[in-house]
C-alpha cells in the first residue's frame, strides 16, 4: 500500500507482521514526523480496526467504532510523542482498540455483533455484482451458510477468526485478548471446524 | 450422513505412492515454515511426519496451514501430506472453509460497515494534541531510552552477539599480545642493549656542542656499617682535550673529604677508569669480568621518573678492594645515568660507594674562561663515546647559574697534603730531573695540598714530569699545573691577569767581560776564551740548580717536622738531599778543577761531621750561602757587559769554593 510518498507494509525483519513506514525515496534524507507517520498508519489500518470493533462487538452505531478506532490512533500518538518505542504498532492498536471496545461494553447494553443479524437483513443491503442471477443466487446461499455458521461461533472464537483475517498472527492474537498462543490455535481450530461442518451439511443436504 | 473431519485420519498410517502438489492448501504457510508463534504451538507434542506412522492432529494440521509450526516440524508434515491423501484432504477442506469465510468477509460484511464520520476531523485531532503534549519529563525520556535500549537488545540475534564476544575476545587478546611485545619488550633489555643505548645518547648530546665541556654535579656517599661520609663533587670535563676539573667539598666538615679519591683508587685498581657514573667506565671494568651477572629491571623512582637499572656482579670475590658489584641507573627515557652504586669488598665486609647525580649539562668551552681549565688534572680516559647526555636533570641548576658558577672563583680542594705527600712529590719531580733548573714550584700551604706548578719548555718535557708524578697526580691533596711556554704565553694573551712566566737564559756574546784577559792569556784565543767562559757559566748555573732545590726542599721542614716524618719518608726526604748534595759537590768540583789551570787557587775543602737533622738543615743553609757566592762571582766574571773586575783569582773564592765542597760533602755524608 502506498500513500503519501510513503509505504506501509509488513517489515521483513520482522515476521511478526510489524508495520511500518519505508520512504519511496529514503528515511534517511526526509525528516519523518512522529504525525506523518501515525497518518500513515490511520490511513492503512483504520478500516481493519473499525472492521473488527463492528464485527465483533455489533456497536449500535458504526460512529462508535469510529470514535474508539480514532482514539486508539492518538493515544499512539502521545506514547510515540513521550519517546515509547512501539514495535508492532499494528498489534497495538488492535489491542487497545479491543480494550476500549470492552470497556465501553461494560457501561452500555450489549448489542448483537454484525454476524447475529438476520440473514435476510443482510443480503437485502448486499449490491449485486454477480453476472447472472443463478450464480447470485449461489452465490448468497454460501453466504448464508456462512453466516449461518458465524452465530454459532463463541465471542472468543470469533474474535480469533477476525484478528487472524486481518493477518495477525497467533502470537498477537494472543497478546490483543490477553489469551495463550495455544489457546489462539484452539479457538482457530473451532471456529473453522464449525464453519466446516455448517458447509458439509448444507451442502450434502443440497446435493 | 456428515463424515466426521476429526475422524478422517485416525485409521492411520497410509503410504501415498504418488506425488500431489499441495500449493494448493496455502503456499505462504508452507513456505514459511518457521515462527515464533510455533515455539510455543504444541511443544509438548513434537512429531517428526517424516517418519512417524501417525497422522498429525487438527491443531498440527491448522498450525501447518497457517504457518505456526517451526520449520523442521513443517517440513516434516510438508512430506507427509506429499504422501498423504487422508491428511491432504483435510487440509484442503481447512482451506476451503477459511476462503468462505475470508469471502464472506470481503463481500457480505466489510460493505455493510461503513465509518460513517468518514474519518473526518482525525488529522485536526492529531495536530492539536501534538501542539498540546507536553514534552516529555525527563523520567519518561529515561525510561523510552531503557525501552528502546532493550528493544535494541531483544532484535539482536543470539548469533550476532556470540560473534561480537568472540570477535571482542579476540580483538582484546590481540591488544594484551601487541601490549606484551611492545611496552614488555622494552621494559627489560639486555646489558649489552643498555649500554650501547646510552652510549650512542650520549654522542648525541655531545654533538651538540662545540668543544663540550660536561658538567656533573653529584653526591658521593660512602656506607660502611651504617657509617656514612658523603662529600658532594662537581665536575667539568673538557672533553676535546681531555682535562678535568673537580671540586670537592665534604658534607660534614668534621669528616675527611677523600671519597672521591678513595673511590677512584679502587676503580682505577678494578681496571674502571674514573669519573664514577660513566657508562664507558662500566662496559670497560664489565668486559674485564670473567665470570658475571646481569641484571636489568624497570623500575619508577619515588619522584615518579621511569629508569632501568642494570646490575653487574662478579661471581669470583677472593681479593682485597675488589670492586664486585655494580648498580648503573638510566633514566628510561633518554638512558641518562642518574645513579651507580659501586660496592667494594674489603676485609670480608662491603663498603657500598653511592654516586647520585643531581645536576648535569653540557656547555661550549668558549663559554668558560680561558684559564678554566688552567689547573686542571689530564683525564686518564677519553670518556667521549660514554658520557650520557640529556638536558638538565630534574632539580638541576639553570643554565644561568651554570654560567655564573663558571666565572666564580672555584675554591681549592679541600684536602690536606701530609708532608709524606710532598717528600714523594719531591722524591718524582727529583726523579724526572724536574726540580732542577726550570721554574718548577713546589708549595704546601699549612693545613692545605701540595701545589706543583711551573713552565716547561716543551711538550715532551711535560709529559716527561706529568708521568713522574704518576699516581700523586690523582691525589686530591696535590694540585699540578704544569704548562709549557708556548701554553703560558697563550694563556697571558687571553689573561693579563696571569704572571707572565720567566725564562733565564745565560747570555754570552761577543762584547768583554771581566775575565776575559786572564782567559785570552790563557787560551791565546778569543773563540776558546768565549768558549771556555760560556762553558763554566753553565756548569755553575747547574751545579747552583742542585743548591735551589736543596733550599726549597729545606724550606718545607723544620727540623721538628723532619724528626716527626716516618721513618720510610725520612729515608726518602734525606735521599733526595744527599742526591742533591753529592750532584753539587760533583759539579763544584769540575768547575774547581777547570779554573785552577787558569786562576790558580786552592784545592777542594773537607767533609765535616752533621749530628742531627736540625744540624742538618743548617748545614744545607750554610751550603747554599756558600754556593750562592761562588756562583755569583762566576756569573760576574764571565757576565758581558758586567764592569765588575773579576774575583776569579781572589784567595776567599778558593776557600769559598772549598767550603761549598766541604759542606756538600758532610751532607752527602749524613744518615
Amino acid at each position: 500500500m502506498t500513500f503519501d510518498g510513503f509505504k506501509i507494509g509488513f517489515s521483513p525483519h520482522s515476521e511478526e507482521g510489524e508495520v511500518c513506514l519505508v520512504s519511496d525515496e529514503t528515511l534517511a534524507t526526509s525528516r519523518v514526523t512522529i504525525e506523518d507517520k501515525i497518518t500513515g498508519l490511520f490511513e492503512a489500518l483504520r478500516g481493519s480496526i473499525h472492521s473488527y470493533l463492528v464485527a465483533v462487538f455489533g456497536f449500535v452505531t458504526a460512529a462508535e467504532a469510529e470514535d474508539i478506532t480514532q482514539d486508539a490512533f492518538l493515544q499512539l500518538h502521545r506514547m510515540m510523542q513521550k519517546g515509547n518505542q512501539i514495535d508492532n504498532p499494528r498489534a497495538w492498536l488492535f489491542r487497545v482498540a479491543h480494550n476500549r471496545a470492552i470497556n465501553r461494553l461494560k457501561t452500555q447494553a450489549f448489542i448483537a455483533p454484525l454476524d447475529d443479524a438476520g440473514w435476510d437483513e443482510v443480503a437485502a443491503r448486499l449490491p449485486d455484482t454477480s453476472p447472472t442471477p443463478e450464480q447470485r443466487a449461489q452465490r448468497m446461499e454460501d453466504f448464508a451458510q456462512v453466516h449461518e455458521a458465524m452465530k454459532r461461533l463463541s465471542l472468543q472464537e470469533r474474535q480469533c477468526m477476525h484478528l487472524r483475517a486481518e493477518g495477525l498472527r497467533y502470537r498477537e492474537i494472543g497478546d490483543i485478548l490477553e489469551i495463550s498462543t495455544p489457546a489462539v490455535g484452539k479457538y482457530l481450530r473451532r471456529a473453522i471446524k464449525k464453519l466446516m461442518l455448517e458447509n458439509t451439511e448444507i451442502h450434502v443436504s443440497g446435493a | 450422513m456428515v463424515p466426521k473431519v476429526s475422524t478422517a485420519c485416525d485409521s492411520g498410517w497410509f503410504e501415498c505412492e504418488t506425488k500431489t502438489s499441495i500449493n494448493q492448501l496455502k503456499p505462504a504457510a508452507i513456505a514459511a515454515g518457521t515462527d515464533k508463534a510455533g515455539n510455543g504451538m504444541n511443544e509438548e507434542h513434537p512429531k517428526n511426519w517424516k517418519t512417524s506412522v501417525e497422522h498429525p492432529t487438527e491443531d498440527d494440521l491448522l498450525c501447518f496451514i497457517d504457518g505456526e509450526l517451526n520449520t523442521s516440524r513443517s517440513e516434516g508434515l510438508r512430506v507427509h501430506l506429499e504422501a498423504c491423501w487422508e491428511c491432504r484432504n483435510r487440509a484442503e477442506k481447512y482451506q476451503a472453509a477459511i476462503s468462505e469465510f475470508i469471502d464472506y468477509r470481503n463481500l457480505v460484511m466489510k460493505p455493510l460497515i461503513q465509518a460513517p464520520g468518514g474519518w473526518g476531523g482525525f488529522s485536526a485531532q492529531l495536530h492539536s494534541q501534538a501542539a498540546e503534549v507536553i514534552p516529555p519529563t525527563l523520567w519518561e525520556r529515561f525510561q523510552g531510552i531503557i525501552h528502546r535500549l532493550q528493544a535494541a537488545v531483544m532484535a539482536i540475534e543470539p548469533r550476532t552477539i556470540r560473534l561480537a564476544g568472540i570477535s571482542m575476545a579476540t580483538l582484546l587478546v590481540g591488544a594484551i599480545g601487541l601490549y606484551v611485545l611492545l611496552v614488555g619488550s622494552n621494559a627489560v633489555v639486555s646489558a649489552e642493549e643498555l649500554i650501547s643505548l646510552a652510549t650512542q645518547a650520549r654522542e648525541a648530546e655531545l654533538k651538540k656542542a662545540d668543544q663540550p665541556v660536561v658538567y656533573q654535579q653529584f653526591r658521593i656517599t660512602r656506607k660502611i656499617n651504617d657509617k656514612e661520609v658523603a662529600a658532594n663533587v662537581e665536575v667539568w670535563q673538557d672533553i676535546d682535550n681531555l682535562r678535568i676539573r673537580k671540586v670537592v667539598t665534604p658534607v660534614d666538615q668534621a669528616q675527611p673529604a677523600a671519597v672521591l679519591a678513595d673511590l677512584e683508587q679502587i676503580l682505577k685498581a678494578n681496571k674502571y677508569e674514573p669519573p664514577p657514573l660513566s657508562v664507558v667506565g662500566f662496559k670497560a671494568w664489565r668486559s674485564t669480568l670473567t665470570d658475571k651477572t646481569d641484571a636489568v629491571e624497570r623500575l619508577t623512582t619515588e619522584g615518579g621518573v621511569d629508569t632501568l637499572r642494570l646490575q653487574t656482579e662478579t661471581t669470583r670475590k677472593f681479593d682485597q678492594n675488589q670492586l664486585i658489584a655494580s648498580v648503573l641507573t638510566v633514566r628510561a627515557a633518554d638512558y641518562h645515568p642518574l645513579e651507580q652504586v659501586f660496592r667494594v669488598l674489603n676485609g670480608g665486609e662491603v663498603q657500598e660507594y653511592e654516586v647520585r647525580e643531581s645536576s648535569f649539562a653540557v656547555m661550549s668551552l668558549n663559554s668558560l674562561n680561558p684559564g678554566f681549565f688552567a689547573d686542571s688534572q689530564p683525564m686518564m680516559v677519553d670518556t667521549k663515546p660514554a658520557m650520557p647526555t640529556a638536558a638538565l636533570s630534574p632539580g638541576a641548576n639553570s643554565n644561568t647559574e651554570i654560567t655564573n658558577m663558571n666565572t666564580a672563583t672555584v675554591t681549592a680542594v679541600n684536602a690536606v697534603a701530609t708532608a709524606e705527600l710532598e717528600v714523594d712529590v719531591m722524591n718524582a719531580l727529583h726523579s724526572a730531573g724536574a726540580d732542577l733548573g726550570e721554574q718548577i714550584e713546589v708549595r704546601r700551604a699549612p693545613n692545605g695540598q701540595v701545589t706543583i706548578s711551573g713552565v716547561v719548555e716543551t711538550p715532551e718535557r711535560k709529559g716527561q714530569i706529568l708521568n713522574a708524578l704518576g699516581a700523586l697526580k690523582d691525589n686530591p691533596a696535590v694540585r699540578i699545573s704544569i704548562s709549557t711556554v708556548s701554553e703560558a704565553l697563550a694563556a697571558e694573551r687571553s689573561n693579563r691577569a696571569r704572571p707572565q712566566p720567566s725564562v733565564e737564559r745565560v747570555q754570552v756574546d761577543t762584547d768583554s767581560y771581566p775575565a776575559e784577559g786572564e782567559l785570552l792569556a790563557h787560551f791565546k784565543d778569543a773563540g776558546a776564551a768565549r768558549t771556555f767562559a760560556a762553558r763554566m757559566t753553565a756548569q755553575s748555573s747547574r751545579a747552583m740548580s742542585y743548591l735551589w732545590a736543596m733550599k726549597r726542599l729545606r724550606g718545607q721542614f723544620s727540623g721538628s717536622q723532619v724528626e716527626k716524618l716516618t721513618p720510610e719518608a725520612r729515608a726518602k726526604l734525606l735521599g733526595v738531599v744527599r742526591s742533591y748534595a753529592s750532584n753539587y759537590q760533583r759539579e763544584i768540583g769540575t768547575l774547581r778543577r777547570e779554573l785552577q789551570p787558569v786562576f790558580g787557587g786552592g784545592g777542594g775543602g773537607t767533609a765535616g761531621k752533621i749530628g742531627s737533622d736540625a744540624e742538618l738543615l743548617q748545614t744545607i743553609d750554610q751550603l747554599f750561602a756558600a754556593g750562592t757566592g761562588t756562583n755569583q762571582v762566576i756569573r760576574m766574571a764571565f757576565t758581558t757587559g758586567s764592569s765588575a773586575t773579576s774575583a776569579l783569582g781572589a784567595p776567599q773564592f778558593w776557600q769559598t769554593v772549598a767550603r761549598a765542597e766541604g759542606l756538600a760533602a758532610s751532607i752527602e755524608r749524613y744518615r
